[in-house]
């Protein structure tokens, strides 16, 4: 919060909702979801602060914290030095990368031999290879990552896209999570205290095979599409006797109208997971048709389709990138399964005309050490909070632009340092909203993502 | 802020300021302040609404006063003086401007105007005062913090009969309105029923009460239902609201170990609820029962149970650094008590004055204090480990606990065994599969063999972790609670609060926000005298107390509390809608020895909560929101109560009472198979029982679906301090009634229940029992002819199906469309 001796009228959240298009915050609590008689939908769309170039967000979230030195940030004094020691205190020596990096582009951002297919997308990458957090431990990074917050209950930052931006399918949820992390919780999609329209819906979750993960509540194993409708003639029927008999209450017509909201969701959201209807040029290009790409592939294919539907705020998560040991062999993996279904889903959305205004967000909670955990063969990195690569594309992301620098060894962020906060900032930012001016009353203070930080990083915008 | 770090500063520094403050000879116009417009401001000024790093710049002052690394401007000495070594960029974590070094030359302008003591006109930094004696003089007149007295019962024209309903009478006359009429008798008791018990009436319960002619059959009903063990069921459940209760710790996803004892803190809550236990005892008991005395085992156990509330915040155990993790612990707790028990946010005050309360920083330092002398997390063991909270052994007869440690020694010592055991069970099972493979025995064979594999396989996984799970298990009863320290500490006032950056150490105390102090004796926490200060009404925060607690019970019974932030009684709170009335009820309710179900039982009895919800034109015209309360508050059934009702209804409730539902226990996250319950038994418990897992994603199906329907119905955060509940319309609620195998379940029980009626001559007669159960009233003749068409055109799935599948089928549909609609779902 700012120190100043009174609130700043800029800063208070009556004052903004007079002075902005997203007078709907209070309003949402008693929210209606239908566009029925005056109350104003809170998830209807809404307009930006200002003319953002970013209309959603896909976020590629990679779990585990993966390697910048062998993925997008070469350090050759780093391999020169391999095996002198780096770290006094654990006596642990430097590892240089194995993996050769290659400029691409016209650009010439450098990229690992790992990631192939998404090297030819170079000059639509935009890297910020300074980002530093909060906390070297994962459940508190993330924490930090989705929600700004390493340690109290806050609003993730989905959550917070469509508190701001509402959402421009009414059949879908504003923000959608695919598969979500059972070791790391609900907290990450969280609304927190913001309204539960804003809070993410998780499309199942790392225990079910993409296949069958779907949306809770969505299909009906025992009744068919008819029999539902004449069920629900009949509630409405008994609801509409109900509400002549008793007052005009907006929250009885708001769950009238979600009846009919939630129909046509069922109706139409299952076509979103049914893949049959892609052709096979596109399923293949995502590598869906083969090992080990076809998990991945089918999560980005979703993404791709919520986002061409309007879904504000969508996330794939991929766990495994904790390399501790062995990630010699094991990053190869881990790249393996993600390089082709990412770089297909770039290009699709740019043949769609759908990347220049769909932020699209690669990266994971913190980055690693340059010196090795273990040994030979096991040898692998530990968790490092002070540098870390994430890239954006699309949305308004300077393309083929390296923004920052970490150290000698990518130890640590040196220069034109990005923290979380500037992250999100910057996200919003892209979005046409203010970070400093989406802000939420609760329990007597205004809050807001970056709480009483965070800086736009002007550089990386197009 | 200002003042505070400013008393806290040298005051040397600002005698020597304030000489050269009015003077300014032109350099500093002339040379130094185009700079700092240029290079500075834009991040450190009240003109641009920014103090990055805390620190303001457009004035002299604000520059000695500095911002997060304290002064920043030494006058007279610039290597003393932080904007120096800044725009120096000597030191890599402190460089500015950050876009770019300034020139040489304008780096000497700066040195020499420090040097030579930094004169400046006292122009700047003319933003509005940040004044704690002008915040102290608007809570002066704040309604919320003036004694309570309990005002004058006002003479209203058309007389209500009881004092409460006068109140809101008065409000209505001066409006000009006019209430509406008392509400049906059914309707009544559906009221009283789900708003005491949070359960649905039977209908013959129903009928009995319409029956009673009696003056007093309302008094009688109500004071049934209070006696009710179900009311602390319903009426606990709002108090683990304001708890942020749950039965694991979450506070992110390496540190969310199961809460093993809450259940127990629960419990307690329900039984204070029944047990009627004055509301002041029951505060005392959460900060202070460990420190009270007993006269009996049994209180002693429910008084050290009752501090559970300290520590069931959500814990940061990942955070790497102690003291702030500490600090951070203090902080959930400080802002846990402000507003559960004060209404205010005392949590802002953790890194400066609160900027609209009259709550310094040095408050929350003295508060912090007592807590810091209190043990509620542990240092020394990894936070992997298990509990690292503290809880304590509750005193039970010493032979019972001798026995009980040797048993559970045994236990532990047989569990060893079992590994061993299960792997050469494994190995066995896995020779016979490649025996029948070699033999190339028949499919199903080997299939069955393997199978057997699997199950060797799970039962040497569970060996492999129960020993590991074992040790938290305890062998004699135990309860999170806490206990003073041994050396209580005076906590140090963190500027901006940054742990490092410790400045003045105050004493522990309370809020000086009614003008009076306590002196804590030295080898206490202070957790006592603070919990009496809680609750005395005249010389503490017992007024602010009693407000709070009387709007939630108001706002519980009404559907909307009088003032709209319940958690928030501050300067930036909702005013009350009803002033008078609010501090009437908050002073009854001391004066009647500050009992909750005197207090619900005088609101049942009101005119208020018995009208009717009816429409009334004029009314609506001039207070379409009801704030005056012209008519009863219509409002959706909150998510435990559409969930219990529908349990009721089905027959399906089991309504044991107590105990832990966790079966497992250990890390929710990364073991989420120790919390995922593999029979539904607990899932038809009442919500109030079910385990309340933070953050859990992936649990079985029956506890996703709970937890899930809780939460798409507007359920308590169970992080956060709730007063009052959203009620928010999400397509979720219908995919819900819809879709889920939750409702589809109960529609099918409850339809079973009916076609097994074998008392029942008709489908008529069913069809009526189903209407009066769902919504508490007898069946229109034209929603009896509906619902016979309904079936009799009900087309039945395509799989071919008995006559008795189809008609079952044909009424779980009829039963789900019933329990789906508004006049089940809402309370009029």
């Amino acid at each position: 919060m700012l120190m100043f001796n009174r609130p700043n009228p800029n800063f208070t959240r009556r004052a903004f909702l007079k002075h902005s298009a997203l007078g709907f915050g209070s309003l949402a609590l008693a929210g209606l979801c239908a566009q029925a008689g005056t109350a104003v939908s809170p998830l209807s769309p809404r307009m930006p602060q200002f003319n953002g170039r970013a209309k959603r967000v896909i976020f590629l979230y990679m779990w585990g914290g993966p390697s910048q030195m062998d993925l997008f940030d070469p350090k050759p004094r780093l391999n020169q030095d391999h095996g002198k020691i780096g770290d006094e205190r654990r006596k642990r020596a430097y590892k240089g990368s194995p993996f050769k990096f290659k400029k691409h582009g016209q650009s010439g951002v450098e990229i690992s031999e790992l990631l192939p297919h998404l090297s030819l997308h170079a000059d639509d990458l935009c890297f910020i290879r300074s980002m530093q957090t909060d906390s070297a431990n994962h459940s508190n990074a993330s924490l930090c990552l989705h929600t700004g917050s390493a340690n109290f209950v806050r609003p993730s930052v989905g959550s917070w896209v469509v508190y701001g931006l509402g959402s421009e399918n009414e059949s879908l949820p504003g923000f959608i999570t695919i598969r979500p992390m059972r070791s790391l919780g609900s907290r990450l999609h969280s609304n927190a205290f913001l309204p539960t329209v804003c809070q993410g819906t998780p499309v199942g979750h790392d225990g079910i095979p993409a296949k069958k993960a779907t949306i809770r509540y969505l299909s009906n194993a025992e009744q068919n599409f008819q029999q539902q409708r004449t069920q629900l003639e009949l509630v409405q029927s008994l609801n509409h006797e109900f509400q002549a008999r008793t007052a005009v209450n907006p929250e009885m017509e708001g769950l009238i109208e979600s009846y009919e909201l939630a129909f046509r969701m069922q109706a139409e959201a299952p076509r979103y997971f049914d893949l049959s209807n892609e052709p096979q040029s596109i399923l293949k290009m995502y590598g869906a048709d083969k090992e080990p790409t076809a998990e991945y592939a089918r999560q980005c294919i979703l993404a791709r389709r919520f986002a061409e539907a309007g879904v504000r705020f969508i996330q794939i998560n991929q766990s495994g990138w904790d390399h501790h040991g062995s990630i010699d062999t094991g990053l190869p993996q881990n790249c393996a399964q993600v390089d082709q279904p990412i770089a297909a889903l770039l290009e699709d959305l740019k043949i769609r005309g759908l990347l220049e205004d769909t932020l699209v967000l690669f990266g994971g909670e913190f980055g690693r050490t340059a010196t090795a955990e273990g040994e030979g063969d096991k040898a692998g990195r530990d968790h490092n909070a002070d540098a870390f690569t994430i890239w954006m594309a699309g949305g308004g992301a300077k393309g083929g632009c390296m923004h920052g620098m970490t150290d000698d060894y990518g130890a640590s962020a040196v220069q034109d340092r990005v923290h979380v906060h500037d992250l999100h900032a910057t996200i919003l930012h892209l979005l046409g909203l203010n970070h400093e001016k989406l802000t939420y009353r609760y329990a007597g203070r205004d809050f807001r993502l970056t709480d009483v930080y965070g800086n736009v990083v002007n550089e990386v915008l197009a | 802020m200002r003042i505070l770090v400013a008393s806290i500063t040298a005051g040397l520094l600002l005698a020597r300021g304030r000489a050269a403050e009015s003077k300014d000879d032109g350099f500093f116009t002339k040379e130094v302040l185009p700079i700092f417009q240029r290079h500075c401001y834009e991040c450190h000024s009240h003109a641009s609404g920014k103090a990055k790093g805390g620190l303001v710049m457009d004035s002299r002052s604000g520059m000695v006063t500095g911002g997060d690394l304290g002064t920043a401007l030494v006058p007279g000495d610039p290597e003393k003086s932080l904007i120096i070594q800044a725009v120096r960029y000597g030191n890599k974590d402190l460089q500015m401007p950050p876009k770019g070094k300034l020139e040489e030359k304008q780096i000497a302008l700066l040195v020499e105007w420090i040097k030579n003591g930094a004169p400046a006109p006292d122009q700047s930094g003319t933003g509005p005062k940040h004044d704690l004696a002008a915040i102290k003089e608007n809570a002066a007149k704040h309604w919320a913090f003036q004694p309570l007295l309990k005002p004058r019962v006002p003479a209203v024209k058309s007389d209500p009969t009881d004092d409460i309903s006068r109140f809101v009478q008065a409000k209505l006359e001066q409006a000009g309105l006019e209430p509406v009429g008392s509400a049906d008798r059914r309707v009544l008791a559906r009221r009283l029923y789900f708003d005491l018990t949070g359960l649905p009436p039977k209908p013959e319960e129903v009928e009995a009460f319409v029956a009673d002619h009696s003056a007093r059959a309302v008094e009688k009903l109500v004071d049934k239902l209070l006696a009710r063990p179900e009311f602390g069921e319903r009426w606990g459940r709002f108090w683990l609201d304001v708890a942020r209760y749950a039965d694991s710790n979450g506070g992110g996803s390496e540190s969310n170990n199961t809460h093993d004892e809450a259940w127990r803190y629960r419990d307690y809550v329900i039984s204070a609820f029944n047990e009627n236990k004055p509301f002041d005892r029951f505060v005392t008991e959460q900060i202070a029962g460990d420190l009270l005395e007993w006269v009996s085992e049994e209180q002693r156990r429910e008084q050290l149970i009752a501090t559970g509330f300290l520590l069931l915040g959500p814990k940061a155990f990942g955070t790497g650094d102690w003291e702030l993790f500490r600090l951070d612990t203090v902080d959930e707790q400080l802002d846990t008590i402000g507003k559960t028990f004060l209404g205010l946010t005392i949590g802002c005050a953790r890194c400066h004055d609160h900027k609209f309360d009259p709550i310094p920083a040095r408050d929350y330092y003295k508060l912090a204090g007592v807590f810091s002398s209190t043990f509620s997390v542990e240092k020394s063991k990894g936070w992997r480990q298990g509990r690292t909270w503290s809880h304590v052994e509750l005193p039970i007869d010493p032979e019972l606990s001798k026995t009980l440690k040797a048993a559970y020694k045994e236990r532990l010592e047989h569990v060893k065994e079992e590994k061993p055991k299960a792997e050469r069970e494994l190995e066995e099972a896995r020779k016979r599969v490649n025996e029948l493979k070699e033999k190339k025995a028949d499919a199903k064979e080997i299939a069955e063999a393997e199978t057997a594999v699997q199950a060797a396989q799970r039962k040497v996984e569970f060996a492999d972790s129960y020993p590991k799970v074992l040790p938290i298990v305890d062998p004699v009863p135990m309860a999170m609670a806490v206990r003073d320290e041994e050396k209580p500490v005076d906590e140090f006032i963190r500027i901006r609060g940054v742990p490092k950056s410790k400045g003045e150490q105050v004493p522990r105390g309370v809020l000086s926000l009614f003008g009076t102090d306590l002196t804590v004796p030295g080898n206490v926490s202070g957790r006592l005298q603070l919990a009496q200060w809680l609750v005395d009404p005249d010389q503490g925060a017992g007024r602010l107390v009693a407000r709070v607690m009387a709007n939630r019970i108001w706002g519980h019974m009404i559907g909307r509390p009088i003032v709209e932030s319940p958690d928030n009684f501050g300067l930036t709170g909702q005013k009350p809608s009803n002033p008078e009335l609010l501090d009437y009820l908050a002073a009854q309710f001391v004066e009647e020895g500050w009992s909750i179900k005197r207090l619900v039982r005088e609101i049942a009895l009101s005119e208020v909560y018995q009208r009717a919800s009816a429409d009334h034109a004029l009314a609506r015209a001039t207070d379409p929101d009801n704030v005056l309360l012209w008519r009863h508050q219509v409002r959706r059934l909150d998510a435990e109560a559409i969930r219990d009702a529908l349990l009721a209804i089905s027959q399906q409730l089991d309504r044991k009472r107590g105990g832990s539902t966790l079966q497992q226990q250990g890390l929710v996250s990364f073991k989420s198979d120790f919390v995922t319950l593999e029979t539904p038994s607990p899932y038809y418990r009442r919500t109030v029982y079910l385990p309340m897992l933070r953050d859990a994603i992936g649990l079985n199906q029956y506890a996703d679906e709970a937890m899930g329907m809780l939460e798409t119905f507007d359920f308590a955060d169970l992080n956060l301090v709730t007063g009052a509940r959203n009620s928010t319309t999400v397509p979720t609620q219908a995919l819900f009634l819809m879709n889920s195998t939750l409702m589809r379940d109960q529609a099918r029980a409850f339809a079973r229940k009916l076609l097994e009626n074998t008392g029942a001559g008709s489908d008529a007669e069913r069809i009526r029992e189903m209407f009066y159960n769902a919504y508490a009233r007898p069946a229109t003749s034209e929603e009896v002819q509906r619902a016979i068409n309904y079936l009799a055109g009900f087309t039945g799935s395509d799989a071919v199906r008995s006559d008795q599948d189809y008609r079952l089928e044909s009424w779980t549909s009829l039963c789900q469309a019933v329990l789906g609609s508004n006049e089940f779902l809402f309370l009029n």
